[in-house]
């Protein structure tokens, strides 16, 4: 999967982090390894 | 209070004659109370039994069956070796869940297990502990559903490890943590199954190489989210 490709499937606002029963959007940060994580992923 | 709660365990003294009412209070059997404390008010007093080894008492507030030990009341029966210890619901199109004060002193070894939910991708699940991010270390066995060849796998020094396989059906994980809360290597073994017809069987096991006293951990899929689905922590009893 590509950058843009990733970014495209998974929207910033789609994605979010869970710290036990609290779910709240990702940082910008959080969200660049997010979309680095797609990109570099194993085969399914 | 139900109809079989009573309120006070009586002594009788010789000679005495005893009412219907009487009779039948001592013929209950396992003495029942509404409470722990209804149930400590009816032993020790003025014409009242001596509290001792051996007593039993059902407490309706909880449910449960006691028996004092001569200085305490625990609950009868075997000490469960598998205690519940955390339980987690795993939110909308997550990234990654972190369970905090999973692990503590309480015990050495735990289980873990993650099923239900769905993921937005057929992948993998990952697991980091605390904000450890290196020395991972984990090998292991792979076979898929559509051919018979065995496969290994072999991680080395890695960022996490893999514990789990998921799929837009659903999530799976049974994966034992040893020693994450002391300061010890953590060990960890895990088993997973992806339901998806080209997918995979999994076992594999591994360590980490630090001696960090973990209370957290932290799961996400090798791409994609996970949505819905339980985590649950069970704690192997120490004795």
């Amino acid at each position: 999967m590509t950058y843009e490709e990733a970014i495209a499937m998974y929207p910033h606002d789609s994605v979010h982090i869970q710290v036990d029963d609290v779910v709240r959007p990702m940082t910008p940060k959080e969200y660049e390894a997010f979309i680095e994580r797609q990109v570099n992923a194993p085969a399914p | 209070m139900g109809a079989n709660a009573q309120t006070a365990v009586p002594a009788f003294t010789a000679g005495q004659v005893l009412t219907a009412a009487q009779m039948t209070q001592i013929n209950t059997g396992i003495p029942v109370f509404a409470t722990t404390v209804t149930r400590d008010a009816a032993f020790d007093g003025a014409g009242e039994k001596v509290l001792a080894q051996g007593q039993f008492a059902y407490i309706e507030a909880t449910s449960s069956l006691m028996v004092y030990t001569g200085s305490a009341w625990i609950v009868a029966g075997q000490t469960p070796g598998f205690v519940l210890v955390k339980s987690q619901i795993i939110g909308s199109a997550v990234s990654s869940v972190t369970v905090s004060d999973a692990f503590s002193s309480s015990y050495d070894n735990y289980r873990i297990i993650i099923s239900g939910g769905v993921a937005s991708a057929n992948t993998e699940i990952r697991m980091q502990l605390g904000a450890t991010t290196a020395a991972y270390y984990d090998c292991g066995a792979l076979s898929t559903y559509n051919a018979t060849t065995l496969s290994q796998n072999a991680n080395n020094n890695q960022a996490s490890w893999s514990v789990g396989q998921v799929s837009t059906d659903s999530l799976s994980g049974i994966i034992d943590l040893l020693s994450p809360n002391l300061a010890k290597n953590t060990h960890m073994t895990t088993t997973a199954s992806r339901a998806q017809t080209t997918g995979a069987w999994i076992s594999y096991g591994g360590y980490l190489a630090n001696t960090t006293q973990y209370t957290a951990f932290t799961i996400f899929p090798a791409s994609g989210t996970l949505t819905g689905g339980t985590i649950r922590i069970y704690g192997y009893a120490n004795s």
